[in-house]
């Protein structure tokens, strides 16, 4: 931990040498109280962001810090154990009872040449522009994207990244993530292509060691002033078998309104296993206050929050100072009624 | 003589042919003009992480580190016709406030990271409001975009905005002096 601020000094006293540098983070801290198991629960998640170039865009790094804290449930062993010692946070890392893993989620240098056609990114990466998402999220909404369970497009890991930009709206890239023997998962490769106000098309691929081929591909529609429908498919492996899902995402905006709703139907091998998942929300937004109702319905998918079949919520945020606070109420048919209430400041 | 008794036939026959290959009379000249932006024409964007017209608030960083702020500008185009327009370039008159092009802007956003929810959010939203880095195709009518500026904390005017635009195909400047 130690050594990690140190470092982390180090690099801000380094960046400060380059032309452009962008220090931002938060730190969040949240509460849930649930009427059903009459628990309280508190975790907390630290961010900082470090970003540098030079003063011409042609070179520079990207890293993130951060911790999250797993969730702290007084009273209650959350091992059989009774250690407490081997709980996960929010992003399955194994953290220490209550206490912020900080770690370096990424951290990577890149460099552009030929007036940014050809792009060169290594270190710990940070890739995700090859996939689409539901945009509106808060703490339990936002759980459809383009992404497999491969979780192969979001890499933040140690990897090589190649992008080639020959045209205004095209990119392609290629991935290497070394590992001991070559196989088909070290290479992955994105494509992204914008035609303006009218399409984008967004697909990535790469293959698993028995020959699979993992993949995601979506279209995005924009010829409609205000509104976007992706629509897309994802290919899988659940582990023994080839899996193969279809998704779509449409969104809408009115002024201060914004709609949308996501939905996913997952075929198996085994069709008793396949199953659909479906998720909405309507959002207010002005200048002083946000507030959204939101409905989610899981059918045997496990995507939903906590392993409710349905669930539905409303919540407000309230801009303070430099940060954020939201409260919420969320119904749901396993957890029942549960209050979750967070403050957010930006430092 | 006779070839006058069709002279009535042959002039209307002129007049309604020069109507119909003449310029529309509504048809005018597309018009493109620029102001500020004021906080209502970004209120519905949100706030914090997520508002990409609203300069990043730290609470410790910014007065150890420096903060960025922005001069956002909003491009008004008045279209009778179809017509393509393009943004190539923009100067704010003082060094060390740059015009950024919408790649550059989402990148600017990028650097500040956040939730990866509010990322998203924040990536549509400058897709559907930023002027575009390409030439966009208009139709009748008018339509408007934001642009931007980014220099150092505090900014301070006076600001002689200049902006290069390309119609169907002419160049076109377009200025704006603010105090």
């Amino acid at each position: 931990m130690k050594k990690l601020f140190v470092l982390l000094l180090a690099l801000i006293v380094a960046a400060s040498a380059f032309a452009q540098l962008t220090v931002a983070g938060y730190d969040k801290a949240k509460a849930t109280f649930n009427s059903d198991s009459k628990e309280g629960a508190y975790s907390d998640e630290i961010r900082f962001n470090l970003t540098a170039k030079d003063a011409d865009g042609k070179y520079g790094f990207s890293g993130r810090f951060q911790g999250t804290s797993g969730t702290y449930t007084p009273g209650v062993d959350i091992d059989a154990d009774g250690t407490n010692d081997d709980i996960v946070n929010e992003d399955g890392d194994a953290v220490v009872f209550a206490k912020n893993d900080f770690v370096v989620k990424y951290m990577y240098g890149w460099a552009s040449f030929f007036d940014g056609m050809l792009k060169l990114s290594a270190g710990r990466i940070n890739e995700g522009g090859y996939q689409f998402g539901a945009n509106e999220a808060n703490s339990i909404q936002g759980n459809l994207d383009s992404e497999t369970d491969a979780d192969f497009v979001d890499i933040r890991t140690q990897s090589m990244e190649l992008t080639v930009a020959p045209m205004a709206g095209l990119s392609a890239s290629v991935i290497y993530t070394p590992n001991d023997t070559i196989t088909g998962t070290d290479l992955k490769y994105g494509v992204a292509y914008s035609v303006e106000n009218l399409l984008n098309v967004k697909a990535m691929m790469t293959g698993n060691a028995a020959g699979d081929i993992l993949g995601t591909f979506g279209a995005e529609f924009v010829g409609v002033e205000n509104l976007s429908a992706v629509a897309g498919l994802k290919l899988d492996n659940d582990g023994t078998d080839p899996v193969m899902a279809v998704y779509s995402i449409v969104g809408y905006t009115m002024d201060a309104l914004f709609f949308e709703v996501a939905g996913q139907y997952l075929f198996e091998t085994d069709l008793v296993e396949s199953g659909y998942y479906f998720e909405g929300n309507a959002e207010y937004t002005v200048e002083t206050y946000s507030v959204r109702a939101f409905g989610q319905y899981n059918d045997k998918m496990d995507l939903a929050e906590a392993g409710n079949e349905y669930l539905i919520g409303a919540e407000l945020s309230i801009p303070v100072g430099s940060g954020e606070f939201n409260a919420g109420f969320n119904y749901g048919d396993a957890t029942k009624v549960s209050v979750p209430v967070y403050l957010k400041i930006a430092f | 003589m006779r070839a006058l008794r069709f002279l009535p036939f042959l002039l209307c026959l002129a007049l309604v042919a020069s109507c119909a290959s003449a310029p529309s009379a509504a048809g005018g000249e597309l018009s493109v003009s620029l102001r500020r932006a004021a906080s209502s024409d970004f209120k519905n964007y949100g706030w914090g992480f997520s508002n990409p017209y609203i300069p990043f608030k730290g609470l410790i960083l910014d007065k150890l580190l420096g903060r960025a702020d922005l001069l956002v500008l909003v491009v008004e185009i008045e279209a009778p016709a179809k017509a393509e327009i393009q943004l190539l370039g923009a100067q704010s008159g003082q060094a060390g406030l740059d015009y950024y092009d919408r790649t550059a802007f989402t990148e600017f956003w990028d650097a500040f990271d956040g939730y990866d929810q509010d990322i998203k959010l924040r990536r549509t939203r400058i897709a559907r409001s930023y002027f575009p880095p390409v030439p966009v195709k208009l139709g009748k009518g008018s339509s408007s975009y934001f642009i931007a500026f980014v220099g150092k904390y505090p900014l301070k005017g006076p600001f002689d905005i200049r902006a290069d635009f390309l119609v169907n195909g002419e160049r076109r400047e377009v200025e704006l002096h603010l105090d």
